[in-house]
């Protein structure tokens, strides 16, 4: 079991060093979440922050998920890491705890600053501060296996660069991230149902307190977000590729 | 046990129908380098990454250390490293850093994984530059790295794919040294290649693969003692009467250059005297791996045409 640990330490800490190395890429990662914040705030005042920082939370967690792909890839068909890796001892869920990890080691500072503006805020009690912890963990564990998924259909590391940027905006901007979802008419609420970030966004805006359950309904939204991982985790342990056939 | 890698009728058919290995066998003795030496695309990488449990095969039996690589492979992985074909390491990272994350996968605690990684930038003239930023490093440096971050793990097996792919020949030689020095503590490698040269100055051990089969194996120097001749006589003339001169020679041609194969003195004197006699240059050898690789290849080929 240590040494298991000290594996998958071992691979986050390779795979964070090439963004702490290069700090423009850094400061970009944990800039962009924050800009909306920034333009919400000017036009919407206070009660736009409020939105915004819930946005900013879920939105690294989302870019920490999908952006795995990305590593994914690169690891496989460019740098080969992954054949260096395969034939070690390293096991390929250590690989992905490992990689995962330094995914979200890399988002969490735009998350940080997210909690320090919500307590600043006082947004949320200590119960509503730890239910919307563990939605917001739910989601990232709901969404890390997205990358892997993405990042193992593709050999082209370009290609995958493209999809994850789409489905980045999808996750952070089609859905209602920044803002509830009663925002969206009626309507039009079921292509956002079919996003998963609009569950954890609703659930986590629910948690503190800035708006009411309504939606799907507060069971419903739950089942939906379990359903998602299940299937998420299943689709990812069928196409991951450690050691190919 | 004498071999440390041994396959028996190994068989690798892609899902796109190519068999990229058809029946090979082969083993590799231990403490020794053996070296696959094919044209691109004869089934080297494929054979690789099949023993280095990368890569399942499709039937056929292959063991490293007596352990199964369909069955065993996390047997295996504990006993192996591998160098893949055209790795790159992460260029913001320093060589340091390769090396250390290479020993701590292996689960050597953080001062060992320290010793180890600068004893082995050390040993392969890094040390000066283990701050660095790959980024600035030369290709030959950086792919000393990745041999480094084979070297900290204390495989006894080490696969090496191609290694010295796109090097200079300074840095290649280079190399070369580096991986003679580790036969000499006793490691086993395998080395792919398609380097004649390579093959001819570091393998004690040489199969050659074509179109996924083995179609020679042996010691270098048995291997070229097969092609039955003394002397190879390259010569170059570019007047069409050449041919006619030469016609009672075996030869091949390629533009205006002749290859001879030349078994007596009677005949190698004929041929000095015809060269000299019609101005034409020319040049004595001993018969190398290539003239053997030539032979073999070009023979498979009409052979299967």
């Amino acid at each position: 079991m240590r040494k298991a640990l000290v594996r998958i330490w071992a691979i986050c800490w390779y795979n964070t060093l090439p963004i702490l190395r290069n700090p423009l890429t850094f400061l970009t990662i944990v800039i962009w979440p924050i800009i909306p914040m920034l333009f919400m705030g000017i036009f919407l005042g206070e009660e736009g922050v409020r939105q915004a920082i819930v946005g900013i939370i879920i939105t690294s967690v989302s870019f920490s998920g999908i952006y795995v792909a990305q590593d994914y890839v690169f690891n496989r068909t460019i740098t080969k890491l992954q054949d260096f890796l395969v034939a070690s001892p390293l096991k390929q869920h250590e690989y992905i705890f490992g990689i995962t990890l330094s995914s979200l080691l890399t988002t969490s500072i735009a998350i940080l600053i997210g909690y320090m503006f919500m307590i600043y805020m006082h947004m949320a009690s200590l119960m509503g501060l730890i239910y919307f912890t563990f939605i917001i963990l739910a989601g990232a564990f709901m969404l890390e296996p997205l990358g892997f998924i993405i990042g193992s259909r593709f050999d082209d590391a370009g290609r995958v660069n493209g999809i994850t940027n789409i489905l980045a905006i999808i996750f952070s901007f089609v859905a209602p991230v920044y803002y509830p979802l009663d925002y969206i008419p009626e309507s039009y609420r079921f292509f956002t149902y079919l996003i998963p970030t609009t569950h954890i966004a609703h659930l986590a805006r629910v948690s503190l307190g800035l708006t009411g359950v309504e939606g799907l309904g507060f069971y419903n939204h739950i089942a939906v977000i379990a359903g998602l991982t299940i299937m998420m985790y299943l689709l990812g342990y069928r196409y991951s590729r450690w050691r190919e056939a | 046990m004498d071999s440390a890698v041994y396959t028996n009728k190994l068989v690798k058919v892609y899902s796109s129908g190519v068999r990229a290995l058809d029946g090979v066998n082969i083993q590799i003795p231990l403490g020794k380098i053996t070296c696959l030496l094919g044209p691109n695309g004869a089934g080297k990488t494929t054979f690789l990454r099949i023993i280095a449990t990368q890569l399942l095969p499709t039937s056929g039996e292959a063991y490293v250390m007596g352990y199964d690589v369909v069955e065993e492979a996390e047997r295996i992985r504990e006993l192996i490293a591998v160098v893949p074909q055209e790795g790159r390491p992460y260029l913001m990272v320093t060589p340091f850093d390769e090396l250390y994350m290479g020993a701590r996968i292996r689960g050597f605690s953080r001062e060992e994984a320290r010793r180890k990684a600068l004893d082995i930038l050390r040993r392969l003239d890094l040390y000066e530059f283990k701050d660095q930023k790959i980024i600035k490093l030369s290709g030959g440096q950086r792919q000393k790295v990745l041999l480094g971050r084979t070297l900290v793990s204390d495989a006894e097996i080490l696969f090496l794919d191609e290694p010295t792919i796109g090097l200079d020949p300074v840095s290649r030689r280079h190399l070369w040294n580096d991986i003679l020095s580790l036969k000499d503590e006793g490691k086993t490698i395998l080395i792919t290649t398609h380097y004649m040269e390579e093959a001819e100055a570091i393998a004690d051990y040489l199969y050659i693969i074509h179109r996924g089969k083995v179609i020679a194996s042996g010691r270098v120097s048995d291997i070229i003692s097969t092609l039955g001749y003394e002397m190879v006589v390259y010569m170059i003339a570019d007047e069409w009467e050449a041919a006619e001169k030469l016609s009672r020679f075996r030869y091949e041609k390629i533009g205006n250059k002749y290859m001879i194969q030349v078994d007596d003195k009677e005949d190698l004197f004929d041929l000095v005297r015809i060269a000299v006699e019609n101005g034409y240059v020319i040049t004595i050898k001993q018969p190398s791996l290539e003239d053997v690789f030539v032979k073999l290849v070009g023979g498979y080929e009409e052979g299967a045409s």
